[in-house]
């Protein structure tokens, strides 16, 4: 125990109150309390508040509800929340008072069970609530209109709470209103809200209002699209921005939902847009199944991001552009959620894309689906031509095959700087569909370098979805009982021109493993001049001739000037036996037969 | 196995167990101390790291690497590790996993964020520090930090008065 001591207290003066910043500020306004050291209050000298404020609701008893009844109950509730409201909000402005450095970091975080949303617990004035809270941003305006918060840089919002009831803005009752950000924000930098519902921002008549902002983070927020457009539009230097689990909903649900969602982000260099949620017919918070195709179609999108780097998309495929190009997008990471079907072939609008897989994996997935989907997918791919990282996952990859010449012609995109790509997704266990959908990729991408493919089979999908541990277990497990599998079988009917000189544990016998006709067939510009580097990850079959190993082959005999080829094929160790076995293939040429001209390459295990 | 591309300025780190460490000058500018001796043209040849010593060091510039802001196809992409972009997410479960490390290392790489003045790398490992005592009695801080109660019984009683609000 005694070398496990923290040895905080060494630290200088200085760096020791650094580190305290984190300190909640219940917990450092106890400091005092240690020992003389620490006479002077921790957050008189630290800069950062950390405000927390637990409301654990009331409970009644039977015998005060049989005696007062329910009103007089509802009063109660109302009257302590309020009362520990302004406890909180008198010693943080105490603690501000207190302070003899500026306050540059403010975090809120909020715990209450009374009042089912933050601008609630921040806007409410207690003598005027009865339907119509009043508009006067108490809280927040109380804190940071504090001298010594003004030159706050780091705001950050959390409720933590979040009871689910995300439906809420459906029961919104007119007059209410939602949480101001229009106090003074001279100074911030970040701004960091989670769990918030309802947002207001600066009116749009606003100057400037929050001129040093360069980050922000909202996490499963509500809030209205022209909203968050005029906090943006009051942030000149926004450069990063993090929009997850963003639900945009409209404030009037009598209106229909917008033919198309345009957000400017003038100053963005860093995007992310995980799981956001146009308008209510997106879902995933709204479970009603639409029978009409047409009003079920995603939001389309369009993002005004001209000084864009980097972006990284999560969610629904959907019609979306970028518009105009930004020149300087050099990496995007996609991930595409699948929608799913129930049994009759209704769409199903949960964005649960969990339960999607299961139910579009259970009941077979037809490749009509795939074919609708292809131009939107295209399209969206067509927008990161300028990238030189792609990052793309789907399910199934089977969605982005493209089948015919002529679609392809008309379909696929060209990214003449891209170098490296990394795919992930499910296929069909065949794999032939899955390896066009890869043809396609290659064909679009002349300068690839570097290109990894993780694989999952269809058929191992569903364990994962029921429980993630189980199946880690079961998959760890499976691949123990696979290799000895492998091995008993090679030692029972060695090949012999499979075994290669040393090789002691035998071989599968790899003339089995076939062709694949969408990729063997054709050729690609970067398999001949610039694929130095591919990655296969994939859980090695019962069956040989798997998509996983069938590519192994198909890059070792076409890839011209691959140098380097990184395998994890699923064993509990990565690589361990398939890494010395694909060697061993390579190293004959029975089995795989390198073009003249191509360069030798090495096996080595994938290290995820 | 790493490719380093043509024209990356490339950054020598030494520290003073006499290890050195060949970063790419973005990564290295991670660390506004460093970044400072770059502007200032201090760096031509090595940069001597004093009080870090390499396995700290090591540590700090894998830290450094993984949040570079950089997107190209850079010296991340050699790593074969996931996207090097500045991806909020992902960097926050890395993060995670970064800090599972023994409190000794976690003090060292406190003083070492300090010195070289990494912020990101700072309140990574402060939050991580306080989050171990957060929810603690105040004589758990007490001894968390080393302090021993010098105060009078009557004066610690006159303390939380004052601060009656921490103690509720």
């Amino acid at each position: 125990m005694a070398g496990d001591v923290d040895r905080l207290s060494d630290l200088p003066d200085e760096l020791l109150l650094r580190v305290l910043r984190f300190v909640p500020a219940k917990q450092a306004a106890a400091t005092p309390a240690l020992s003389r050291r620490w006479r002077s209050p921790l957050y008189r000298s630290s800069g950062a508040m950390n405000l927390e404020m637990f409301d654990e609701g009331y409970e009644y008893d039977d015998d005060y509800n049989s005696r007062y009844g329910q009103d007089e109950c509802k009063e109660a509730a109302k009257a302590l929340f309020f009362s520990r409201r302004d406890a909180f909000v008198s010693a943080a402005v105490a603690v501000l008072d207190a302070a003899d450095v500026p306050v540059t970091r403010l975090a809120l975080r909020l715990e209450y069970s009374y009042l089912d949303s933050i601008w609630m617990f921040l806007d409410l004035d207690p003598d005027r609530y009865n339907g119509s809270p009043a508009r006067d941003f108490y809280v927040l305006a109380s804190l940071l209109s504090h001298p010594a918060a003004r030159r706050v840089e780091e705001l950050c919002l959390v409720d933590v709470e979040y009871d689910g009831s995300r439906g809420r803005i459906h029961d919104r009752q007119e007059g209410e209103v939602d949480v101001a950000l229009s106090f003074g924000g001279l100074n911030l930098r970040l701004l960091d809200l989670a769990n918030c519902c309802e947002l207001v921002s600066p009116p749009p008549a606003a100057p400037v209002v929050f001129p040093r902002l360069s980050s922000l983070r909202m996490g499963h927020c509500t809030t209205g699209l022209d909203t968050l457009q005029s906090l943006i539009d009051a942030a000149p230097a926004l450069a990063d921005v993090c929009l997850e689990s963003v639900v945009f909903a409209q404030h009037d649900d009598r209106c229909r939902p917008p033919q198309k969602a345009l957000l400017r982000f003038p100053a963005a260099t860093v995007l992310v847009l995980e799981r956001c949620n146009w308008a209510q017919k997106d879902g995933p918070y709204y479970k009603y199944i639409e029978a009409d195709k047409a009003a079920a179609a995603a939001i389309p999108v369009e993002i005004d991001a001209p000084r864009l780097r980097c972006f990284r998309y999560k969610g629904l495929l959907r019609p979306f552009s970028l518009s105009p190009r930004p020149p300087d997008l050099g990496h995007a990471d996609l991930h595409f959620v699948p929608r799913g079907r129930d049994e009759r072939g209704n769409k199903i609008l949960r964005g649960d894309e969990f339960n999607f897989n299961m139910m579009s994996l259970g009941h077979g997935r037809g490749s009509k689906t795939g074919s609708r989907d292809l131009e939107p997918l295209w399209r969206f791919l067509g927008n990161f031509t300028g990238a030189k990282e792609l990052k793309l996952r789907i399910n199934p990859i089977e969605d982005m095959a493209v089948l015919s010449e002529a679609r392809r012609a008309e379909l696929l995109p060209a990214f003449p700087i891209l170098e490296r790509v990394e795919l992930h997704g499910v296929h069909r266990p065949k794999g032939r569909t899955a390896a066009v959908a890869i043809g396609n990729l290659l064909r679009c991408c002349p300068a690839l370098r570097d290109l990894r493919i993780n694989l999952t089979a269809e058929h191992h999908y569903p364990k994962y979805l029921h429980d993630q541990d189980l199946f880690l277990e079961s998959k760890f497990r499976a691949d123990g009982d696979k290799c000895i599998h492998l091995r008993n079988r090679c030692r029972v009917s060695p090949n012999p021109a499979a075994v290669s000189p040393g090789g002691d544990d035998g071989d599968a016998n790899y003339d089995e493993v076939s062709e694949l006709p969408g990729l063997s067939q054709r050729s690609f510009d970067c398999l001949r001049s610039s694929l130095t580097r591919v990655g296969l990850q994939f859980r090695m079959e019962e069956e040989v001739d798997c998509l996983g190993v069938r590519l192994i082959k198909f890059f070792a005999e076409n890839a011209m000037v691959l140098q380097e080829m990184f395998i994890d094929g699923g064993n509990g160790k990565p690589g361990e036996h398939i890494t010395g076995k694909v060697e061993r293939w390579v190293a004959d040429s029975s089995c795989i037969t390198r073009k003249p001209g191509a360069s030798s390459f090495v096996v080595l295990p994938l290290v995820r | 196995m790493a490719t380093r591309e043509a024209g990356k300025k490339m950054i020598m780190l030494k520290s003073p167990d006499g290890m050195e460490f060949e970063v790419e000058e973005a990564v290295a500018m991670e660390s506004q101390t460093i970044r400072k001796m770059i502007e200032d043209d201090c760096a031509d040849t090595a940069i001597l790291i004093p009080n870090i010593n390499s396995k700290i060091l090591s540590r700090v510039i894998e830290y450094c690497n993984k949040h570079v802001p950089t997107t190209g196809a850079t010296g991340a992409a050699a790593s074969d590790t996931v996207a090097p972009a500045a991806l909020a997410e992902d960097l926050k479960i890395w993060d995670a996993e970064f800090i599972k490390v023994n409190r000794a290392t976690r003090f060292d790489l406190i003083q070492a964020a300090s010195y070289l003045n990494i912020k990101g790398l700072l309140d990574l490992t402060s939050q991580t520090t306080i989050d171990t005592i957060s929810d603690n009695s105040l004589e758990e801080i007490r001894s968390f930090l080393s302090t021993k109660n010098d105060y009078l019984p009557e004066e610690e009683q006159t303390i939380r008065r004052e601060n009656q609000w921490a103690f509720q």
